[in-house]
This record gives C-alpha cells, structure tokens and sequence, in this order.
C-alpha cells in the first residue's frame, strides 16, 4: 500500500472504490440473503407439511389399529379411509401416502375385498417407493392374486424380481403358488432355495412345515 | 501480491468466493469451519453421520444400569462385561441411526409439538391424571437423562415406530394362505412302527485292547486332567464378631435416647383447609382479598367446615368441611407444612400462599405417638447396639486384615493376629468348587491369577457378602497332565461300544427298509425281530402318545403314494431305532375352523409376517448404508 500514503488518499480511494463496486456488492448481499431466506423458508414448509402428514398418519395409525381389534366399528374403518385419503390427496409424495395405502390394502383384506386391496398397492407401486417397499409391495400384490387362483399372473409379477433382502419371503411365496398351481417340484425347489434364503434371516418353522410336506422317497 | 489480490478482488470469482463463504456461516454456522479443524474419530460413523462418544458414553451407562437394576441387590458392577456391553450398545445406536435416517430421507418428520404430546399423555409423568414437570424430571433422572436428551430419544422412537407399525400392521394373510396353513397345521397321519433296542446289539458288540488304545493314541489331546487349585483361606465374619459382644446398659440407655429423639419427629397432625385457587378469573391479589374475608368470618365465629364446604376450591376435601385428616411432616407442600406446624391447637392460619392458591389452615388435633418404653424395646436395641459395634469392629478388622495379609508371605500372621482358623478347600477348577468361598467368581479370578499361582502371595480380601470376607492364597497348583492309558480305557472302552452299536443299529435299520420298499409287510418283519408292532390313526403334531423322536420324525415322511405307505427309521432317546411305516395323510375341512377361530389365527400369523417383513426391512437399509465403527 505504498501508494497510498496519507489518510485522505486512502479514504479517497476507498470512495472511488465504493463508488465502482458499491451497488453489486449490496446486490450480492441482497441475492445471497434472499437465497438464504428463501432456502430456509422453503425448508421450514417442507418441515411443517411433514409434520402435518405425521399427525395424519399417527391418528391412522390408531384408527388401523382399532379397526382390526375386537372392537371394530364401520366408524373406526370411515375414519381409517377418510385420513388415508387426505395423505393421498394433500401429502401424496409423502412417504406417509405410501404407508397409508399399504395399510388400507390390509383393510381392505379383511374385509374382503380384494379388487380394493390390489388398487391401493398399485397406488404404491405408482408412486415412486424405495426399493425394499417396492418389493415388499409387489410380494404383497403376488400374494393377492394368488388368493384369487389366477397364479400364472402372479408368478408374472414375481418372476425376475431382485427381492434383496426379501429373499426368503419371495421363494416361499413362489413355493406357495406353485404348490397352489399343483407343481409340486417346482413348489419344493422355491421352498428349499427359501430354506437357504432364511439362514440369514431366522428361523421360519412355518417354511420348514410346508416343505417337510412336500418330501419325496430318498433315492 | 497484494496487488493481485487486489485486482483480483474486483473479479466476478472473488464476488462469487465472497458470496459463498457468506453463505456457508449463515447456513451453517462458525461449527462448520470449526468442525472441520478437529480431528478425534467417532466410535461409529453411518453414511458419514457420526455416532459421537458422549452419545455412546451415555447409552452405555443407561444399558449399565439396567441390567444392574434387573440383576437385583446383589448385583456386581465389576461383574459386567464393559466391552460386550459397549459393542451391544453400538450396534443398536447404529441400527436407529440406520432407521432414522432412512426415516429422514423419505421426508418423515416428528414435530416438537408430537413430542410434547406423547410427554404430557406419558402415564408415568403424571400424578393424579395430569401431568406433573417434577415428576417428569424426576422419573427421567432416576435412568439419567436430561428432557432435552429424553426429547430427542423420543422423536427418534417415534420416527422409527412409525415406519415400523406402518410395515408390521400392513403385512395381511389371505384366506387361501390360511386354509393352506391351516390343512397343514392340523393334518393327522397314521403309522405304524417297531423298535430295534440297543440294548440286545451292544451285548453282542466286541472291542478289543488294540482298538482301545488306538483310539487313545489318535485323540491323546483330549485325554487331560483340567487345572485346578487348591487354597488356603481365612474368613472374617461380621456375624461371629457379634457372638463376642457384650452390652452395657449404659450403651442401651443411649441407643434408647437416640430413638426417642427420632420420635419426635413422627408427631401428626390433624387439620382441614380452605382453598381459594389463583387462577384465570381471580389474580392473586383478589384471592388473598377473599381468603382474608373468610378469615375474618371464622374469626367473628363462623364454622370452619361450613365455610369449606361452602367456599373451598381443594375438589377433595371440601364436601368434607375441608378435612385432610392425620398427617406427618413431608405430605404437604413446604408453605402449607411450616404453616400447620407452627399452629396451636385449634388455631386458624392467616391466609398461606402455595402454587395452589391462597389456603385458610386449621389444626384441629395432634397426635403423638407414646414412644415404647425402655424395658419394651431393650432386646430391639441390644441388637441394634451389637450390629452397630459388630460393624465398626469388622470395618476395623478388615483394614488390619488388609494391611497384614499384604505385608507378610503368608497366612499364618493375619490369621494369627485376628485370631482366624486358616482353612483349606478342595481343589477346584475354572469352574468352581461347591462351597461358598470357592463358588465365589471374585475368589475363583483371583485363585487362577498369576500373581497368586506363581508368585504365591495373599490375595487381597475379597468381599462374599456384605458382612463376609476372605483373603485367600494358593496352597496347590494342579497343572493339568495328559491322562495315562489305564486312567481313561474304561471310558475309551464304552465310547466304543456305543460308536458300534450305533453303526450296527444304522445298517439293520438300512436292509430292513430296503425289505419293506421290495414290498415286504411291517407285520412280518416285527415279528421277525421279535418286537410288537404299535399301529397308531389319527395322530397330530402336539401328540402326546408318541416319542417326540418318532412325531417329529412321522412328518416329515414322503406322503403315501398310490395307497402304498412310506418307510422311515430314526434314533430314539434310548439309543435304539424306530422303523416306521406311514400310511395315511388326511387333511381338516376349511369348515372346521369357527369365525373366531380364524380371525385369532389370522391375525397371529399376520402379525408374524409383519415383523418378518420388518425385519427383513431394518436389514435391507442397513446393507444400503455404509456403516464405519471404528
């Protein structure tokens, strides 16, 4: 700073140099400020309507829990409807929409209707889940269509699926319809590759069952 | 340079570096500078989200306690494993970092005013139906956590809670699933079966000297004595030091004032009150205006209790003219307690501020109770006195012990100068002798510790129980040895002869199966052995009548096919084989199941693959996250 040797020349410079640079300096303040704010209130909704879809999904986890107990009432499955719908409707890519609906297909089970069940595992389906509950709700749907006979659409559904984690559920279940399908052998290699599936994830006396009940003669 | 910087300065690129560092403090702070500069590596770390120390320091001592509280009043703390207990303790924190995250990721969020929610409805913080802040603080206090640390536990719970009911309450079984199971679950099959005993094949089993000896030298390794250890011990016993004490009566006379000074303290007090509640209507000042005025009636003569009944606010004991019946210090509220103890009998309190409101005091009673006479209470206070004495004296005993025992090469000193009995135990190994000392996991550590086995010193004095204690040192150190040949052939002997009969057994059973597939019937070959043929219809999988060997063994048998049964063998308890033949498989009809039947049973099976998927989720995620633990 040797050119700048006396106090006024400084301050003179820095007035050239505000006079130059001033206005975008303030600008860049003000976009960085409003970018800030801007972010931050962005932030602060997205919170806020999450926690809103919370509360909702709380009260339906309430009123799914009342309406499958011994004191099921046509009030408590109206009121599980009503909030899953405004989680559909108001929070539809909201994790809480898909839970919803995977909770109204039970319902939906219970009561018997399955063309309803299968309708809000679609609805899943169609909205965009991770990949563990994209499978967990395409075994789920597998296992419907199988309730209703029509087994080669099932098997469909299943065949080619990366069930991860999911493994062993996916084979019992192929076990399951192909025993329903009457192929048997093909049933006891689905139930065995789960046997090998499950050493990973506990014990499945209920799997054990289904293929003991499928043994052939050894040799 | 300078001047390039400063020329630089007036680019667009320092603009743009200027305004991020803007940016980046008021998004994140100086910590994300500061964050940056330190450098101690987290325990755990998951997709980069550091699992800290105090968090795992803290989980840790929680889980610490716990299993103490569980453990009961003799638990040990030196007894619990600190490593096994931290790397538990991490894996669960990593396993709700995993969830929560996962949680976060997918836009689940718990609001504070859920959490409130979930606090203030939380029957354990509430006294009376309502919830109470002290109670609060102190029911999170007893397992050592702050409201702040108890907050974010529970909003994390609470995340995971919802996506795990979410994924447990939805997993449904159909109705084909049921009837499927269900045809499973409650088939019957019908059998029937002989016994090949061991008992007739291993009396014709031979083992020669040569085979004995074989097997010693192929498996000579197994062949060893275990370790063990013989001590020496002495025991300083609280209870045997009160055997020696006498009592003087001027020591009862003492222990007789200390407990009548005690006393005084139980005095009760019988009183009632009004209440006028501070509340939205009524500011303080206007209650204490109304207290006064109620004051002034009662002291113009008005009755107490009518006035309660008629103006008291307390719900409780208002009907009941204000009555709160007999109390001892520490049941009220410090204002309302330092006000009714300083009454006469009789006498009405000036209005008394607490938390309540304003409160119009009478003490209408004072009970006291006699405290019992000395002659009454003199065996009550002789043990008083002895275990107070016993305790000082063993306190005392064992410093010396302590002291004695460190400073000289053996027992004899100690024992000596506390007037102990050395005594000796049976030699014992890892696992323990079976009296009270060498049972003890403190004496049986320090037994095997090198200090007391080579080096042959007194071990320090090791706490049995709150009034027993010992020092003990190695009096014999058993190495284990290999085992001689004529030590262990009986044992080499019988081993083989089970080895044999087995095999034996296994290859009847082999060539009579083959018999019964060529078509042979089971009736004859029974007979053919000698055995009875036991023919059972209709049998389940909870039967009762079967060995479990055979049960287990009957469902698992190949259905029939074409009316032609299917053969199995399978060892029983006893040793022997069973050969079985099954011959029929009938299943339940659907109808045979009520509605409530079903419904019970649907709903279990439900719930089970519900948390099947469940789990099966958690370890979805976790394989998905990238997890550190250092």
């Amino acid at each position: 700073m040797a050119e700048l040797r006396t106090e006024e020349e400084q301050v003179e410079a820095l007035k050239r140099w505000w006079q130059s640079n001033g206005k975008s300096l303030l600008l860049t303040i003000a976009v960085a400020l409003a970018l800030v704010m801007g972010w931050r209130a962005w932030q602060e909704r997205q919170a806020a309507e999450a926690a809103n879809a919370s509360v909702v999904y709380q009260n339906l986890l309430e009123a799914v829990n009342v309406a499958l107990g011994p004191e099921r009432s046509d009030a408590q499955l109206s009121t599980a409807d009503h909030l899953a719908g405004t989680l559909k409707s108001e929070y539809e890519d909201s994790a809480y929409a898909r839970l919803g609906a995977l909770l109204m297909a039970r319902l939906a089970v219970e009561q018997d209707k399955p063309e309803q069940a299968l309708a809000e595992l679609d609805w899943v389906l169609d909205h965009d889940p991770e990949a563990p509950q994209r499978v967990l709700t395409l075994l789920r749907k597998a296992r419907l269509l199988g309730d209703q006979g029509d087994f080669s659409q099932a098997l469909t559904v299943l065949e080619g699926l990366d069930a991860g984690e999911f493994e062993a559920s996916y084979h019992e279940l192929r076990g399951d319809l192909l025993q329903g399908d009457g192929r048997l052998d093909e049933a006891r290699d689905a139930y065995l590759q789960a046997m090998q599936a499950a050493e990973a994830g506990g014990a499945r006396p209920l799997l054990k069952m289904k293929l003991d009940d499928l043994a052939v003669e050894e040799g | 340079m300078l001047q390039s910087i400063r020329d630089n300065s007036q680019s667009i690129v320092a603009k743009i570096i200027v305004g991020l560092i803007i940016v980046t403090f008021a998004l994140f702070g100086v910590e994300s500078l500061i964050g940056l500069a330190s450098g101690s590596k987290a325990p755990a770390s998951v997709n980069g989200e550091d699992i800290g120390e105090q968090e795992l320091f803290r989980a840790v001592e929680l889980q610490r306690r716990q299993i103490l509280s569980q453990m009961g009043e003799n638990a040990d703390p030196a007894s619990l494993d600190d490593n096994m207990i931290r790397s538990m303790v991490l894996d669960n924190l990593v396993e709700q970092s995993v969830l929560v995250q996962s949680a976060r990721e997918q836009g689940m969020a718990v609001s504070p005013q859920m959490i409130d929610r979930s606090i203030v409805t939380t029957p354990e913080f509430q006294i009376d139906g309502s919830f109470d802040r002290s109670q609060f603080e102190a029911v999170l206090r007893t397992v050592g956590l702050t409201p702040l640390t108890y907050r974010d536990y529970l909003r994390k719970e609470t995340l995971i809670q919802q996506e795990r009911t979410g994924y447990s309450l939805s997993a449904f079984v159909t109705d084909s699933q049921l009837e499927a199971l269900m045809k499973l679950d409650r088939q019957t099959r019908d059998l029937s079966y002989f016994e090949l005993p061991a008992a007739a094949v291993r009396a014709g089993v031979e083992v020669s000297r040569d085979e004995v000896s074989q097997r010693y030298e192929s498996e000579k390794s197994i062949y060893r004595t275990e370790e063990q250890v013989k001590i020496e011990y002495v025991m300083l016993d609280r209870s045997e030091l009160a055997r020696d004490i006498e009592v003087t009566d001027d020591e009862l006379q003492g222990q007789y004032q200390q407990t009548l000074a005690g006393f005084e303290a139980q005095e009760q007090r019988q009183a009632a009150h009004i209440l006028i509640e501070i509340n939205d209507d009524r500011d303080a000042e206007a209650a204490l205006n109304e207290a006064r005025a109620l004051k002034q009636q009662l002291d113009e003569g008005a009755d107490f209790a009518e006035l309660a009944r008629e103006h008291s606010e307390d719900p409780g004991s208002a009907p009941a003219g204000g009555e709160l019946g007999l109390n001892g210090r520490g049941v009220f509220v410090a204002p309302f307690e330092d006000a009714l103890f300083s009454l006469n009998e009789g006498e009405v309190s000036v209005p008394v501020k607490t938390e309540f409101g304003y409160h119009l005091i009478k003490l209408e009673r004072v009970e006291t109770t006699e405290p019992p006479s000395f002659e009454e209470s003199k065996p009550e206070l002789r043990q008083q006195v002895v275990d107070q004495q016993a305790e000082g004296r063993y306190v005392e005993l064992l410093e010396q012990l302590a002291d004695l025992s460190f400073s000289s090469g053996n027992l004899d000193e100690p024992a000596e100068a506390l007037q102990l009995s050395i005594q000796t135990s049976e030699p014992f190994s890892r696992a323990g002798g079976s009296d009270v000392v060498t049972a003890n996991s403190r004496v049986i550590d320090a037994a095997f510790s090198d200090e007391l086995i080579r080096d042959g010193v007194n071990s320090l004095p090791i706490e049995l129980d709150a009034g027993r204690s010992v020092v003990i040192r190695v009096k014999e150190h058993l190495e284990p040895r290999q085992l001689e040949l004529d030590e262990v052939a009986e044992e080499i002997r019988q081993e083989l002869i089970e080895e044999k009969t087995a095999q034996r057994l296994d290859e009847q059973a082999t060539e009579l199966l083959g018999r019964l597939r060529q078509g042979e019937s089971i009736d004859t070959l029974a007979q053919e052995q000698g055995q009875a043929l036991v023919e059972q219809a209709g049998v389940n999988r909870n039967s009762q009548d079967l060995a479990p060997a055979i049960r287990s063994e009957l469902f698992r048998l190949p259905r029939p096919q074409d009316a032609a049964a299917s053969f199995g063998a399978v060892e029983l308890a006893s040793g022997g084989r069973a050969i079985m033949a099954l011959t029929a498989v009938s299943e339940p009809e659907a109808e045979a199941l009520g509605d409530d039947e079903k419904r019970a049973m649907r709903g279990f099976l439900a719930s089970r693959q519900g948390q099947q998927d469940y789990q099966d989720l958690v370890r979805a995620l976790k394989n998905a996250a990238e997890i550190e633990i250092n």
